[in-house]
């Protein structure tokens, strides 16, 4: 016999979540809940000591980085099992979750981020879930229907009054309702959005966007940028899906009335729900480029598929105006940047023997010869290349490289550059390129880098649209017979491959002949 | 163990015609196949299916439908002729017309009395069977349309035909149609279009079976004239259908290549009603199914794509052995190449002409593996053709090229050939002696100086050949007194010697010295596919169907030592698993102890010097001891190297110069020259 009975949870470290008279689940601080039977006969006779409890593990949950120091958890039925102290499965290691789960398909079911910090404590009475949390109780009511697979998919079809699985209700006792919420300000992105968070229904936020969008218009700047970033954790995802357009417009068309008003941690955080492209909010990047605030504008151009080029242009000019100094105490990124690190130390010093490693030897007679005697020779391959821009700006340099864009839209715009400019960031695409072509071998491990194409795509860009200035301008000269040399060297290579496909097809028609002939002479050796 | 220089020859064109009817002979276990040029195969379902008689086709003579009634076999064509045939000398015994346009089909009733034809002119004709001949007897009512499909039901009285739009069912008593059973056109076509019956069975339990244009196989009441069962079986024509000795099982032959089985079973467990339900879908075609037969254990199939292949019933097979593996028959058992070679010469034998073709030459050595340069290009140098519309049965060319000679069913023509430089011509003998009428199968001796010719009644006629023509000189006969026909005729190395094989499985040696019989070898139960003596030992070496081999010496009239061991031994399985038959033997001459022979995959060289393969041992051996240093072979060789280097081998054949010669035909190229398949949607395309 099983009886499963809703109890006293107890929290833990280690062990117990007690029990009631015949089943008891406990946890242990690997993440695993167990449950026992236990017989009430034995109980009752109960002299034996310390006995050792049968278990059977019924639920497994991610633990996260850190210890599980303090956890509750409490049986609702006989396939749910409310938890707290435990970390979301999508929201990193932060623990102050509220979830539900179904034993039975292991799946979560439904989660509450409960703010201020959780103790270990849960209770169940009546239908309806008792959580400490900060300075608050939330009394929870909930509902447990029969567990289905369809249910535990998200797939029942019912009326979506019905489908929630609990209603949460929190009722603040303490006087201040937002005061000991933790405002969550990292800028962590979390990329597995929560599957289950529409379940719980974000009614608990007490502002809505009409609320908030009146704040944005009238408070200060610091008030402002506390109230979106509640929202934003508050809010669920559906709600913040659509309010988040809106939220970035009002805070964009303040910024633009108000010069002293720059929302950056907001737009930030905005950004980073990824509910935003450039098309929801046009104003923003004008305005971050503005302001230059190249943290965002990196956010930005990472993230938006859909960015204009004359925006792109503008972005890339102000890159490369901008001198290192400015750029280098911008806070970016960190992958992109070590990226740029790796790839500009790599094969600093150890270049000559991987120049000599494939047995290339690139000065050919007839290059040779093309040269004066007197002049040092300056091999156009050789790769003692210096980055011609800091690591920063390169960095910066890689995102504008690897955005989208339409050739004949961007042509027109690239224009606008200055002759300093478009030397600079070619000479720079240069460098990129020969590191690729000589680290071809070598893949840095990065989320984001420019592909090989798209570097020499923006090369054929640039050349395009500027190419009767730079010939004629003194500075550049260098640099242009510098890719003459290299593509002719290509051009030779792929000649002599040319030569060596006639031989090859050669070897292939003649295996074909041999087996379509009518006769041959063949000598066949058995042994 | 040795290189061998190898001719690869493609250039002969030979090319199979499609099947067109398929009849089962029940007691004998015999299987006679109908192509479209006319010819008919009888094989041994018994014996891995060899074909041990084939009789020769005619021009414009297109076989319609084939019958056994008792041991004797009909057919019937669109030439309007019934013809019998007489299988103990192979050929057409008499034709007849009916009278009745073209005939479409034949069958006769299970009686063994009467033959019932169906005839374009709408007429079904009882012809009684005679001891010596068929006689007609009288028509049926006649219907408007075509008769295209009979069955009797096994009792005699009534007889079901297949029409244009519907079945009729006659009274053979009255001749008066019992019932009219209208077949629906299919939907797929227009409703204008005529739908076939193709296929009629009548089953003794009064149910008639039919399959149509429309794709349907119907099952019908012959009480009530009703249709009891429709399955829809195809999207194209349902072409053939054959029942089970007990009526159990249904196959029928679809256009689109496939063949379904139907099986009468009970569709509640352990309840007596029993229902045709559909089973089992064999997809081994890639054209039309014309012909379909279910025999004891397997269905029989074949149609446009030329192949004939049995497809066993696992379900009735106990045990697994050969006859439990599918079995694709797509060459002849016998040889369509001969060669000369002294001459360096290769005859190709097609149906209505032969071709002879000179080798090519190469310089040099090569290593093995490779190719030799070609200086001079193989030629053809003589295209003749046969007068007359019967298609040749067997031909030869002599062995030192000068000679030519081939056999119709009723005439034998002897050439004699003049190759100086680049000048051939031929000249007919034409005083031939009356025994050279017509041959079964023709031999020269291996100096040229004697043809031996096969003849009625297991008998060999000799005649010798010089510059101005030829003379009887003597008739072998047998002891045994055989009138069975014989296959296969060889003539040992040093003239002493002459072999015959026949489809009795009797092998008779005779001296030609005497002019007499020496000995027979003991009567194996398989057919021999290829035999030859040994140059040396005059041993005689034979291979059976069955994949079995024996040596048998002539001086001492019994088996050799070594084919002892070998039956002791046992042969390897996998030799013993092998489909095709081995259809010739040769001898090395560098190396008296190795035999050479082939069959459509593979050639081998069995050494006797070494020993025979365990069946653990690995058979397939050539790659480990190629792979293997020198002196460790030895421990891994055994007596079977099988070389697989050439695929679909027509004929393999040796050369004076211990070159080998190896006619091979690739399925593609044959496959590339039958008509299209039914256009089949398939996805994506």
């Amino acid at each position: 016999m099983r009886i499963v009975t809703p109890l006293m949870p107890i929290l833990t470290g280690n062990c117990v979540l007690m029990a009631a008279e015949y089943l008891c689940s406990h946890s242990d601080s690997n993440g695993s809940v167990y449950e026992s039977v236990l017989s009430l006969r034995t109980s009752s006779t109960g002299a034996e000591g310390a006995q050792k409890l049968p278990r059977s593990v019924c639920l497994s949950l991610s633990v996260g980085e850190g210890q599980v120091t303090s956890a509750a958890a409490v049986v609702l039925d006989e396939a749910h099992l409310a938890v707290v102290g435990f970390p979301h499965p999508s929201a990193g290691a932060n623990k102050d979750y509220l979830c539900i789960w179904n034993i039975h398909f292991q799946t979560l079911q439904a989660s509450k981020e409960m703010p201020g910090g959780l103790f270990t404590q849960l209770w169940c009475y009546g239908g309806k879930l008792y959580v400490p949390h900060g300075k608050t109780l939330s009394v929870i009511p909930f509902e447990c229907r029969k567990s289905s697979l369809a249910a535990a998919m998200g797939r029942l079809k019912q009326s979506r009054q019905s489908e929630s699985q609990s209603c949460a209700l929190v009722s603040f006792w303490t006087t201040q309702p937002h005061g000991d919420i933790t405002k969550t300000q990292e800028t962590r992105r979390i990329s597995t959005r929560q599957v289950n968070g529409s379940n719980v229904k974000g009614t608990s936020s007490a502002q809505t966007v009409d609320q908030l969008t009146e704040h944005i218009k009238t408070e200060t700047l610091e008030a402002v940028q506390v109230v979106v970033g509640e929202f934003i954790c508050r809010a669920s995802q559906t709600d913040l899906q659509l309010a988040a357009g809106r939220i970035a417009l009002e805070l964009v068309s303040r910024s633009q009335m108000d010069g002293n008003f720059y929302p950056h941690s907001a737009f930030l955080q905005l950004l980073n729900t990824q509910y935003l492209c450039h098309s929801v909010c046009p104003g923003m990047l004008l305005l971050a480029l503005e302001k230059k605030d190249f943290d965002l504008c990196q956010t930005a151009f990472q993230l938006f598929p859909d960015i204009p080029e004359a925006i792109t242009c503008a972005y890339l000019k102000a890159i490369l105006s901008t001198p290192d100094s400015e750029i280098d105490s911008v806070n970016l990124d960190m992958d992109s940047v070590m990226f740029m690190k790796v790839l500009t130390q790599i094969g600093c010093p150890s270049e000559e023997e991987v120049g000599q490693q494939n047995g290339f030897c690139s000065s050919t007679p007839e290059d040779s010869g093309s040269h004066t005697p007197s002049k040092p020779q300056r091999d156009p391959l050789h790769l003692d290349i210096k980055c011609p821009v800091g690591l920063y700006k390169s960095t910066l340099l890689n995102d504008v490289v690897q955005t989208a864009y339409s050739d004949r839209l961007l042509l027109p715009h690239l224009k606008d550059l200055t002759v300093p400019h478009v030397i600079l960031f070619l000479q720079y695409l240069q460098f990129l390129y020969l590191r690729y072509s000589h680290e071809a071998g070598i893949q840095i491990q990065a989320l984001r880098s420019p592909s090989m194409a798209q570097i020499v795509d923006w090369v054929c860009l640039l050349l395009d649209a500027h190419f009767t200035v730079l010939v004629m301008a003194p500075e550049a000269k260098r640099l242009v017979s510098d890719l003459h040399k290299f593509v002719r060297s290509q051009v030779k290579l792929y000649a002599e491959l040319d030569k060596i496909e006639g031989s090859l097809q050669v070897l292939k028609k003649d295996k074909q002949s041999e087996d379509s002939g009518v006769y041959s002479i063949k000598v066949i050796e058995l042994f | 163990m040795g290189e061998f220089k190898v001719h690869q020859v493609r250039f002969f064109e030979y090319m199979p015609t499609g099947i067109r009817a398929l009849a089962f002979h029940a007691q004998n276990e015999k299987m006679a196949v109908a192509r479209m040029d006319g010819s008919v195969e009888i094989c041994d379902c018994s014996d891995n299916f060899f074909q041990e008689k084939v009789i020769p086709g005619r021009e414009q003579c297109g076989i319609e439908a084939l019958s056994w009634v008792g041991d004797r076999l009909f057919s019937a064509g669109l030439n309007g002729e019934i013809a019998e045939y007489d299988l103990t000398n192979q050929k057409v015994k008499y034709t007849i017309d009916a009278y009745g346009g073209p005939i479409w089909t034949i069958t006769g009733n299970k009686q063994g009395t009467h033959l019932a034809v169906g005839c374009e002119d709408g007429n079904v004709k009882l012809f009684e069977v005679n001891e010596d001949k068929i006689q007609f007897e009288r028509n049926l009512n006649r219907q408007k349309g075509r008769i295209i499909s009979l069955s009797w039901h096994p009792s005699g009285s009534k007889i079901a035909a297949g029409m244009m739009d519907m079945i009729q069912v006659f009274n053979v008593e009255t001749g008066h149609s019992i019932h009219r059973m209208l077949v629906d056109r299919g939907l797929r076509t227009s409703r204008s279009e005529e739908c076939v019956v193709w296929s009629v069975v009548y089953l003794s339990d009064g149910t008639i079976i039919s399959g149509d244009s429309a794709g349907m196989v119907k099952m019908w009441d012959d009480c009530t004239g009703t249709l009891i069962k429709s399955h829809n079986v195809t999207k194209s024509d349902v072409l053939a259908l054959s029942v089970s000795q007990n009526e159990d099982s249904l196959v029928a032959g679809t256009s689109e290549g496939f063949v379904v089985q139907f099986q009468f079973v009970s569709v509640v467990l352990e309840k007596d009603e029993k229902e045709w339900v559909r089973t089992r879908t064999f997809k081994n075609h890639t054209h039309d199914i014309r012909a379909v037969a279910e025999i004891t254990t397997a269905v029989v199939s074949g149609g446009m794509d030329t192949q004939l292949v049995v497809r066993p019933l696992l379900d009735k097979v106990e045990v697994r052995s050969t006859a439990s593996a599918l079995r694709k028959i797509l060459f002849p058992h016998r040889r369509l190449v001969s060669c000369a070679k002294k001459a360096g010469l290769m005859l190709f034998q097609y149906p209505s002409h032969l071709e002879l073709w000179r080798l090519g030459e190469s310089e040099g050595q090569a290593i093995p593996g490779s190719s030799l340069p070609i200086i001079k290009k193989p030629e053809k140098l003589l295209l003749l053709k046969v007068k007359g519309e019967e298609h040749i049965r067997c031909s030869i060319v002599s062995p030192c090229g000068e000679w030519i000679a081939y056999s119709t069913a009723s005439s034998l023509r002897l050439y004699r050939l003049n190759c100086d430089n680049n000048n051939v011509s031929i000249t007919k003998i034409s005083k031939l002696p009356k025994v050279l009428s017509s041959a079964n199968q023709l031999c020269f001796s291996p100096d040229s100086s004697h043809l031996f010719s096969a003849s009625i009644e297991s008998s060999v006629h000799m005649v010798s050949l010089n510059q101005l023509g030829c003379k009887y000189v003597a008739t072998l006969k047998p002891k045994s007194g055989s009138k069975q026909a014989i296959h296969l005729l060889t003539a040992s190395e040093d003239g002493k010697w002459l072999a015959s094989a026949n489809s009795d499985h009797e092998v008779q040696v005779y001296n030609l010295q005497k002019r007499k019989a020496h000995c027979t070898v003991p009567i194996y139960s398989s057919a021999v596919s290829a035999m030859a003596f040994h140059p040396t030992t005059n041993c005689l070496f034979m291979v059976h169907a069955d994949q079995q081999m024996f040596e048998f010496s002539i001086e001492q009239k019994q088996y050799t030592d070594w084919s002892r061991s070998v039956q002791r031994n046992k042969l390897h399985h996998i030799w013993l698993k092998r489909d095709t038959p081995v259809t010739n033997v040769m001898f090395n001459p560098k190396n008296p102890s190795h035999v050479i022979l082939h069959d459509m995959y593979m050639l081998c060289v069995i050494d006797k010097s070494l020993p025979l393969p365990e069946n653990s041992t690995q058979f397939y051996n050539q790659l480990t001891l190629k792979s293997l240093p020198a002196e460790e072979r030895k421990f891994y060789s055994h007596a079977f190297k099988i070389c697989k280097t050439f695929r679909e081998i027509l004929c393999v054949e040796q050369m004076l110069d211990q070159s080998l010669v190896v006619v091979e035909r690739p399925l593609m190229d044959i496959t590339t020259q039958l008509p299209a398949p039914i256009k089949q949607k398939k996805f994506a395309t």
